[in-house]
């Protein structure tokens, strides 16, 4: 394809000139029209037929993504464009939209500067729209707004050019809302979308078509040509006189930033090393003869190619042959191959500079979220991308050929390094391998992946829910003794601060050690007392651990053990071995033996993790299980089949909304009562009815529940029926 | 001695029938006190550990010597369970320490065991580390507080061997350090192994002469004295080796550590 020679070499020029560059996402709720609309951007570019934009779904390019009509892996695509007689280099991530794969947007968030928001102009603002946008700002990623299917409002719903224009304003109010609620603090009002300035657009990616206000004055087109033509069957006519790749791109290069200018904002928000160092100067002004940083943001494994690290550049250069840090890992590598996208294909180049996403192979301890960098040593890490939703949802997976264990584990390796938010491990009583995953289309389609692209064929298990433990009040102080006598701890649990745990859990208070004095502030105003909070110490899986100890000597001595006694205890609670949240761990007092040979790990470690587990005991601790929103959309003579289906599932009616002869109904559902609910929504409602889902976190299980579930737990672990009791540990 | 003092004296004739015995096995682990061997005849159990030092001779050796079968105990054995506290409440039971029992003070725990209970504890001393060092020539009297160096492991490097060392040396005394012993590991930390941690925790190489004794006690005793850099090609030999950082001298210390003086 000579078009796409001839652009290779044009992205090859302009990847040096950061003015000329945008790195852009686009995200939507599920099924808005995020393929359909890159699809264009492709063909728009030359980069396939444009006969079938729109139609082939080019970067659903995934067996699975084809057969079920949704997007499961984010896809990198670059592009060229003009824009008033200057070339752009438009790199672009297409992102699923179904909340099972929500990691992906996450990550592909760290790497892109602007996003088009794509909204679906019939079902309009929905729960994923809020969480993309959210996320977007979050990592100080400017928004754009595109409103698609506009062909239904006028095929379907007949609007009219009034009513079509009452319908945008609502989607872009809504939108607004949520840019001044999420926006960093200089952005709130320069962030919000305009239909005036343009950076709102409208149209319908399927028919190749959009239009924005200013465009509508440029070329005339009003809201009557639009409904006349899409009602006479001449969208053709209208996309060759608004192209919707063109609307769309020229949107892209005139309000979303180039990372020259986006990096001087973004940088102090993702990277907390110091500003003012060579290399953070060098991010800040995105200088490609800088050593090289960089992060990775997606992990692929390719047949032929192996691991590709895909990322994006700060500051530097990647060049095959040089060797660079994997920070996290704590290890050097050297670059095999460098490449970059060009449509949905990888094209190998000679080297990469600041401002732009990359693929690299070689770097084979390299994981999302990780910081690659150049120089003697390595650099102060990229902040920890965050994944809002933690897997709820697991199953035991095995070969069907028993000969092909060991290339079962090698392949959940593989898949969980691929996405993050999957989790495989071994259960250590009863030898099974499970899996967990964000939901049970998450877990099929990796379970499929295993089978078919990695070519071992696997058995899977029910989906079973992954419970947490919680404690529900203040334990009495416990004394905790090392096993040679010599050392004592004095600690209690209590259950964490609602607001202090809301804000671990959204991320607005990092986890791990506690190094600034700023996040005891911060804890401070969430409303924990200024004596705990400036001892908090460490925060570790949404709990956290406080040294109120005054005056120990060799306390530093033992402060990393407490502390993974901490973890050890929060990885396995006391009742069932499942993960441990919300509880706060204080350690009171301690007693040391004089000699540090009598305070070592095989001392220190039990003697906090059994007290930790008889003050949890103390402390009436109880299962928490995963609750989800549901959304329910169906005509309204369902009304009452939908709500009593839901009330079935203990699931509690939050909300009814009616709109257009359609009514919405949002209720709060254990994730446990949702295993099948897509076969019984549909046989309720006679397939009518759309849903969606949305994480919320974990509730405490009803009582009448406590032992029936506690039981099964501990059972299908290999554990004795009845759980310890105090004695066992003190 | 006069007749009327003979008759003045009251021998009771109380056999005991349950005591718990901790016999010192000296340094070179057959160094047992007459005493303590009279003891162990009375003993219905014989217990020995060899986790806080290391016993000098083999095992059999001893049992031949002392004419008894030995149950040889692991750290876990003593100190998380009670075997030894239950079977003293009946018999008399004797438990073997290399050194001096309650030099290793971990054993204290297991005499208040015992008395917590009223078990009737004997203590057999004989000799240890903390007095064998006197070999060195450095006075005993001149000793500062002693302590440990831990082997180093991924969440846990205790330092403060080191703030002991110069809180000793600020008062012009001398400082026993006492090397890891991980016996159910067979690790046991070289003096090269300890001048690597000492060096890394010494940033500012507040520490120069060293005094390393080894196996002391025994027939291949040996103490060398220097800098530490000198020190760090000599072959040591056998465990276990303890380090002395001395303080000010005395010139009779000098003249004495001086016989020691590692070659060049
Ligand atoms: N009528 C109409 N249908 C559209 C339009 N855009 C997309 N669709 C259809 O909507 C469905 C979903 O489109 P996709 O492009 O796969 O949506 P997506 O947002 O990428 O979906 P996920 O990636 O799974 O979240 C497909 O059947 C498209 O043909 C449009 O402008 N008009
Ligand atoms: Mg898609």
């Amino acid at each position: 394809m000579g078009r796409k020679e001839d652009m290779a070499q044009l992205a090859n020029k302009l990847m040096y000139n950061p003015q000329q560059i945008r790195n852009i996402g686009i995200a939507a709720h599920i099924d808005h029209g995020k393929t359909t609309l890159s699809d264009n951007l492709l063909a728009g570019a030359g980069l396939m037929s444009e006969e079938l934009a729109g139609k082939q779904l080019v970067l659903d390019f995934d067996e699975q993504e084809q057969a079920r009509g949704i997007t499961i892996n984010a896809a990198n695509i670059s592009l060229a464009h003009k824009y008033e007689g200057k070339d752009y280099l438009v790199n672009l991530i297409d992102t699923p939209g179904h909340v099972d794969f929500g990691g992906d947007v996450t990550r592909a968030m760290r790497a892109i500067d602007g996003c088009i928001i794509v909204v679906c102009a019939v079902e309009g603002k929905m729960p994923q729209t809020e969480t993309v946008v959210r996320q977007a700002l979050k990592e100080g990623v400017k928004p754009v707004l595109f409103i698609n299917k506009v062909d239904r409002l006028i095929k379907e719903l007949q609007l009219t050019p009034e009513q079509m224009q009452k319908r945008f304003m609502k989607i872009i109010t809504e939108v607004n809302k949520l840019i001044r609620q999420a926006a960093p603090k200089e952005f709130k009002d320069k962030w919000t979308v305009n239909v005036n300035d343009g950076s709102v657009a409208f149209g319908s990616a399927y028919c190749n078509w959009a239009i924005s206000v200013p465009r509508m004055k440029t070329t005339g087109i009003t809201f009557a040509d639009i409904i006349k033509y899409t009602n006479e069957g001449k969208e053709k006519e209208l996309a060759k006189k608004a192209p919707v790749h063109q609307i769309i791109l020229d949107m892209v290069i005139k309000h979303l930033p180039s990372p020259l200018e986006a990096q001087k904002y973004r940088i102090p928000k993702i990277w907390k090393g110091d500003i003012d160092s060579e290399i953070g100067k060098a991010m800040m002004n995105c200088d490609p003869d800088s050593p090289l940083a960089m992060i990775v943001t997606k992990i692929i494994i390719d047949k032929h190619a192996g691991e590709i690290a895909t990322g994006r550049i700060f500051a530097g250069k990647v060049k095959p042959g040089d060797e660079v840090w994997i920070v996290g890992a704590k290890t050097k590598r050297r670059i095999q191959q460098v490449g970059i996208f060009m449509g949905a294909d990888r094209e190998n180049v000679k080297e990469v500079p600041a401002g732009n996403m990359v693929a690299i192979t070689g770097l084979k301890e390299a994981i999302a979220g990780e910081t690659i960098c150049g120089g003697d040593a390595p650099i102060h890490p990229f902040e920890a991308i965050k994944h809002y939703s933690e897997p709820v949802v697991t199953e035991a997976v095995e070969p069907e050929n028993p000969r092909d264990l060991p290339k079962l584990i090698e392949v959940l390796k593989q898949v969980a390094k691929e996405d993050p938010t999957l989790r495989a491990k071994i259960d250590e009583e009863t030898g099974e391998y499970l899996l967990s995953g964000m939901g049970e289309l998450h877990l099929e389609v990796v379970a499929y992946r295993i089978t078919h692209e990695k070519g071992v064929p696997i058995k899977t298990s029910e989906p079973i829910v992954v419970y947490r433990e919680g404690v529900s009040k203040p334990s009495p102080q416990v004394e905790g003794k090392s096993p040679n006598k010599h050392n004592k701890f004095y600690l209690t649990v209590e259950p964490l601060e609602d607001k202090v745990y809301e804000a671990i859990k959204s991320g607005e208070i990092p986890e791990g050690r506690v190094k600034s004095k700023e996040i005891g502030q911060k804890l401070r105003e969430l409303g924990m007392s200024p004596d705990e909070a400036k001892n908090v110490e460490d925060i570790y899986q949404g709990n956290v651990y406080i040294n109120m100890t005054r005056g120990v000597v060799h306390i530093g001595e033992v402060r990393e053990l407490v502390i993974e006694a901490f973890h050890n205890v929060v990885d396995k609670g006391v009742l069932t071995n499942e993960p441990v949240i919300k509880m706060k761990v204080k350690l009171h007092d301690t007693k040391l033996h004089e000699d540090a040979i009598h305070r070592g790990p095989a001392q220190v470690i039990p003697a906090v993790r059994n007290a930790l587990y008889a003050a949890m005991l103390l402390a009436d601790v109880a299962l928490y299980e995963p609750v989800q929103k549901v959304f329910v959309t169906a005509p309204e003579n369902y009304m009452g089949t939908v709500t009593r289906l839901l009330q079935q599932k203990r699931g509690q009616i939050l909300d009814i909304k009616s709109e257009d002869e359609l009514t919405t109904v949002i209720a709060k559902t254990p994730v446990a009562e949702m295993f099948g609910f897509a076969g019984d929504i549909r046989s309720a409602t006679e397939g009518r009815a759309l849903w969606t889902t949305e994480q919320i976190g974990f509730e405490k299980l009803p009582n009448e529940l406590q032992k029936t579930v506690m039981r099964q737990i501990r059972q299908r672990k290999g554990l004795k029926p009845e759980p310890p009791k105090v004695s066992d540990f003190v | 001695m006069s007749e009327s003092c003979m008759t003045k004296i009251y021998i009771p004739k109380i056999v005991r029938e349950n005591m718990l015995y901790l016999i010192g096995l000296g340094l070179k682990g057959d160094d047992i006190p007459y005493s303590g061997i009279e003891a162990v005849k009375k003993c219905s159990k014989v217990y020995c550990e060899t986790y806080t030092s290391i016993l000098g001779i083999e095992k059999e050796k001893l049992e031949a010597i002392l004419g008894v079968r030995i149950n040889f105990l692991k750290r876990k054995d003593v100190e998380e369970k009670n075997f030894i506290i239950e079977e003293a409440e009946k018999e008399n039971i004797c438990f073997l320490v290399p050194g001096d029992p309650l030099a290793a003070t971990t054993h204290i725990d297991l005499v208040l065991r015992a008395r917590k209970r009223g078990i009737d504890v004997k203590i057999i001393h004989a000799a240890s580390i903390f007095s064998a060092v006197s070999e060195t020539g450095l006075q005993l009297y001149k000793f500062g507080k002693t302590a440990s160096i831990a082997y180093p492991e991924e969440k846990f490097f205790p330092k403060s061997f080191y703030d002991t060392i110069i809180s000793n040396k600020e008062r012009g005394l001398h400082t026993l350090l006492l090397l890891d012993i991980k016996a159910e590991e067979k690790r046991y930390m070289s003096p090269d192994e300890a001048f690597e941690i000492l060096g890394a925790v010494d940033k500012n190489g507040i520490i120069k002469k060293i005094v390393v004794v080894s196996r002391v006690g025994r027939d291949d005793q040996k103490i060398i004295y220097g800098d530490m850099n000198d020190l760090k090609s000599y072959k040591y030999g056998d465990p276990p080796h303890c380090i002395i950082i001395p303080g000010e001298l005395h010139f009779m210390e000098e003249e004495f550590l001086n016989f020691f003086k590692v070659k060049k």
